[in-house]
């Protein structure tokens, strides 16, 4: 019988492209002129811990307030191999503003321990400077920030040292009492001691176990009570729910004006945690069309994302899944539900042969709407051994939104950056030489971590929008930014972690195409107040501080 | 690489509804012919001898209707007249003389104006000749006769060219009604509707009967319906193509490249499969529309895929799949058509009715996604992903009550189903099985 197609063994695609092809930008492996000399330590042992595969992430934050987005690095370690472990280092890079970047990890007095996974980063103390928060499998670490170039490890003192396997984090004011409470998605309760064997003992191949061999757990949830926190999971709520949770977001998906909280889950239904203000959330992703997809099948939820990227004022989703499974796409209807849109999006058929994780909307060339661009790479580092074809390292992908409403695959002719093939995990999006557009950071599994610098993008109109919050919220966290231009509106949302175990650069991007101002560009503060300004030249980093309107601008360097 | 052989003469029957005729003696011996090259994929001594020989008398026998017929001159009974030169043509179209099977079918036009079927088998042998242009015209003819006949509106509407905008929505309307009686439960095939015409009808195998190098042309012009030219082409020691053109060796590289992830360099090889596969080609059309597919390539894919269908009409399996790639490529309405089609051969299927309403779903049709999701529930009760698909579609619809109830029976089904995963996973750890 000709084995012919049924499985699709497929372990890449190549692209289509559209005729407007030529004006894509350019995205550069930037890593080694920019020193970043990061190796991903991943502890890969025969024992095949499930960690071992999943991370690790990476962010863009301004640590020191300079103006230039700085990059900060997880390492992993080894569950198996103290030796091994005592290699993992995190880093953080210090931007200099000229295209390269100081490893300034040993200053900082940021250290590894336990098995690190992801990270977010927000002013959780409202001191003006941000910190920085790691998840690990085991203890979690926050670091403050003391606004010198140093960090110290807070984590004792202010109780959120969660023990558990954490993925991802975000920081978010989820009781509306003006400072950033702390959400962490657990992955599964996994014996760091033994491994479980999975595989075919008798052709003597091993694979990492799914997660559904695992008991799940639930998030963890911290109330910030003015610098210190309270695990506060049980009586929220969240603690009754236990999933198999990786990314997460916090944003209003529903104009409520409260933050909801959006759990991507491996294998398990997602979580959409409606927010009733007062610390009390429901759990509603099924009759919000989010847990699954539309065959009412869960999938592997690895990372997330939200942008309205119909530019209908109403939030979009994006998750990514495992292979053959397509990542999926949920468009946003009124009163907050969600469309699983993924194959007329034009996402579906294309994402079937990739593992994704790291993802985020952005728009690459600045024409006013978002793109999608995701991290792949499989889970099994024997991956043909599973599935004839599968392959573990995998391209990224690139889906440029061609009409509104459906995106086309561009991936392999939008640079070298792209054409990259690797284990990719953490992806973060951020304008590293404040040119106007945005580059990206891609963190891969037990290889180095890639600095894509986006060439090309910045010859268009755009505008960066620094949010500076009153309060403890400095940095303005779940603040929604509208930029209205002749009859289009773009959103953007200020998130503090999305993606898969990873943030971006708090600056709102925006994309303008040919329009040299905006008409109105309006902010909704968390605290509820909204602010209109008229007629914003483009072209410019903004910074706008609550009740003030803009105290800084400066021009693009370009 | 092995061959799917099974392919047995008794499945080689025409696929034709209520006015074909059994397949008569000359023409079982010409497929005897065939189906034994179809298992050995090579000539065997004397097979061009059996083959020449079967179509000489073949060709005595219509020679000997035909001049039955002129003898007649058409006589007073011109249904009878009809029916004689609807059966000369049918046996002219088989055999592969295109001209002379259309002869046929226009004196049986003339002698029976308003008959619907004629301009239909004057349609498929248009096409079959490659005169797309009258062949939709043809399509239109057999319609405006039969104009409630959904099969013959979703003809008219996909194998014209250029349809006028009236008649195309006058057909989507008369396909609206169709669907209406499928999810009434009132409409009931009684045969395959789609006709097929060949002789080696390509859907007689589900996989592709490829040759090897020296057959590739016998099989082409099989496939075409040349027979002459096959049985002329059919010698052992004929000349061959070199063995990796052969269509088999296609196949396989198509496969190796599949596997390999080189999409494009799969698709160029089952491409060139075509010629040289006896039947069984819709199968290559549906792998190249889905490598079209996943690289991004709709028109592509659903360029494939409409060749999939005209070769392979009468399944809903693939008719769901080809109604997918127009969902993917945003083109509602022509899914629409081939949903339609779908159900007009399985009514009950309960998967294309859930696809139906799924599509209504996706594109914001909340309230017309209703009808088909609990049509696919009546048909199969116990499907968790329809009960799902049906809760979300009341809600939208703003039906809170009976979404949540809904909502109750998708999770009772699927927390089962969970249930029942983890515990194969359980014991497949420390075995087989329980990796990702």
């Amino acid at each position: 019988m000709i084995r012919l197609l049924a499985a699709l063994t497929l372990a890449a695609a190549t692209s289509v492209l559209s005729a407007a092809d030529a004006q894509l930008p350019q995205f550069v492996d930037a890593t080694r002129e920019a020193g970043l000399a990061f190796q991903h330590v991943n502890g890969a042992s025969a024992d095949k811990h499930l960690a071992e595969t999943m991370g690790s992430g990476g962010l863009f934050f301004d640590y020191d307030g300079d103006g230039w987005v700085d990059v900060f690095l997880v390492d992993g370690g080894s569950l198996a191999d103290p030796a091994v472990a005592k290699r993992a280092r995190h880093r953080l890079y210090h931007n200099r503003g000229n295209g390269t970047f100081d490893d300034v990890t040993a200053r900082s007095g940021i250290r590894h321990s336990a098995y690190g996974m992801g990270a977010c980063a927000a002013d959780y103390d409202g001191d003006g400077d941000v910190d920085l928060y790691i998840t690990n499998d085991g203890s979690n670490v926050l670091y403050q920030n003391r606004g010198d170039g140093r960090f110290v490890d807070v984590t004792a003192a202010t109780g959120v040292g969660e023990a558990r396997w954490s993925a991802s984090c975000a920081f978010a004011d989820l009781d509306g009492d003006g400072d950033l409470d702390l959400w962490v998605t657990n992955y599964v309760a996994a014996d760091r001691g033994r491994s479980p064997f999975c595989g075919d003992a008798r052709r003597g191949v091993r694979f990492y176990c799914h997660p559904l061999n695992y008991d799940p757990l639930p998030n963890t949830l911290y109330r910030n009570d003015g610098g210190t926190f309270t695990d506060v999971s049980t009586e929220s709520g969240v603690a009754a729910l236990r999933s198999n949770g990786l990314g997460v977001i916090i944003v209003d998906s529903n104009n409520d004006g409260r933050p909801d909280v959006f759990v991507a889950n491996d294998s398990l239904p997602n979580y959409l945690f409606r927010n009733d203000g007062k610390l009390r959330f429901r759990e509603e992703a099924l009759t919000a069309g989010v847990a699954m997809a539309a065959d009412g099948q869960p999938r592997a939820g690895m990372g997330i994302d939200a942008g309205d990227y119909d530019r209908d004022g109403r939030l979009d989703l994006v998750i990514t899944n495992l292979d053959f499974q397509m990542h999926s796409l949920y468009h946003g209807l009124d009163g907050g539900l969600f469309a699983w849109s993924t194959i007329e999006s034009g996402i579906g058929y294309t994402t079937l042969p990739f593992v994704g994780f790291g993802v985020a909307f952005l728009d690459t060339d600045n024409d006013g709407r978002l793109e999608l661009t995701i991290a792949n790479g499989h889970i099994l580092d024997n991956a043909p051994d599973f599935r004839s074809g599968a392959t573990y390292r995998q391209r990224k992908l690139l889906f440029r939104n061609t009409t509104g409403r459906r995106f086309a695959e561009v991936g392999r002719s939008a640079g070298p950056g792209f054409a990259l093939e690797k284990v990719g995990r953490g992806l973060a999006t951020g304008d590293i030489d404040n040119d106007g557009d945005l580059d990206l950071l891609v963190t891969n599994n037990g290889q180095t971590a890639d600095l894509l610098r986006n060439d090309g993008a910045s010859r268009v109109n755009a505008l960066l929008v620094r949010l500076v919050g009153t309060g403890m919220n400095r940095d303005a966290i779940g603040a929604r930014v509208r930029v209205t231009t002749g009859a289009i509106t773009q959103r953007r949302d200020v998130l503090a972690g999305s993606s898969y175990l990873s943030q971006n650069d708090l600056r709102l991007h925006f994309g303008l195409g040919a329009a040299k101002e905006v008409d109105a560009l309006e902010v909704r503060w968390p605290s509820g107040r909204t602010e209109t300004l008229r007629s914003v030249p483009a072209g410019q980093i903004l910074t706008i501080e609550e009740g003030k309107g803009i105290v800084s601008r400066t021009g693009f360097a370009r | 690489m092995a061959l799917r052989t099974s392919l047995v003469v008794s499945t080689l029957t025409l696929g034709l509804v209520g006015i074909m005729r059994p397949v008569e003696a000359q023409e079982s011996a010409v497929l005897a012919v065939v189906q034994d090259l179809a298992t050995t994929r090579g000539a065997t001594p004397g097979a061009r001898d059996r083959m020449t020989a079967a179509l000489a008398e073949w060709d005595r026998q219509i020679g000997r209707l035909q001049s039955q017929i002129y003898s007649e001159a058409d006589g007073p009974d011109r249904n009878r007249a009809f029916q004689r030169r609807l059966d000369l043509g049918l046996m002219y179209r088989r055999r592969g003389r295109l001209d002379e099977a259309l002869r046929q079918f226009d004196t049986a036009a003339a002698l029976r104006p308003g008959a619907s079927d004629v301009h239909l088998l004057r349609a498929m042998t248009l096409e079959w000749a490659g005169n797309a242009d009258e062949a939709g015209r043809a399509y239109q003819a057999a319609w405006s006769r039969d104009a409630a006949n959904p099969v013959k509106a979703y003809l008219a509407l996909r194998r014209t060219r250029s349809i006028e905008a009236a008649s195309a929505d006058r057909a989507r309307n008369v396909l609206s009604e169709a669907y209406g009686r499928v999810l009434s439960g009132s409409y009931r095939p009684l045969a395959p509707p789609f006709l097929t015409l060949d002789l080696v009808p390509d859907a007689s195998s589900s996989a592709p009967i490829a040759g090897e190098a020296r057959m590739a042309r016998v099989f082409a012009q099989l496939a075409a319906g040349r027979l002459d030219e096959a049985a002329a082409a059919l010698r052992v020691d004929g000349p061959a193509t070199s063995p990796d053109d052969s269509a088999v060796a296609r196949i396989a590289r198509g496969g190796t490249a599949e596997r390999e992830g080189r999409l494009t360099d799969a698709r160029r090889e089952y491409a060139a499969a075509l010629e040289g596969t006896l039947s069984g080609r819709h199968a290559l059309y549906v792998g190249i529309a889905r490598l079209a597919q996943v690289e991004g390539d709709l028109d592509a894919a659903i360029d494939a895929f409409g060749h999939a269908v005209r070769l392979s009409p009468n399944d809903p399996v693939l008719r769901r799949e080809f109604a997918g790639a127009f969902v993917a490529a945003g083109r509602f309405d022509d899914a629409f058509g081939e949903f339609v089609a779908a159900l007009l051969i399985a009514p009950d299927n309960a998967d294309v009715l859930a696809a139906v309403g799924q599509m209504f779903l996706d594109t914001d049709r909340a309230g017309d996604a209703i009808a088909p999701l609990r049509r696919a529930l009546a048909v199969k009760a116990d499907r968790y992903e329809t009960h799902y698909a049906l809760a979300v579609a009341l809600s939208r619809a703003g039906q809170t009550e009976e979404a949540a109830r809904e909502f109750e029976r998708f999770e009772r089904l699927s927390r089962q189903a969970m249930q029942d995963r983890r515990r194969v996973m359980a014991g497949q750890a420390g075995g087989d099985g329980a990796k990702r």
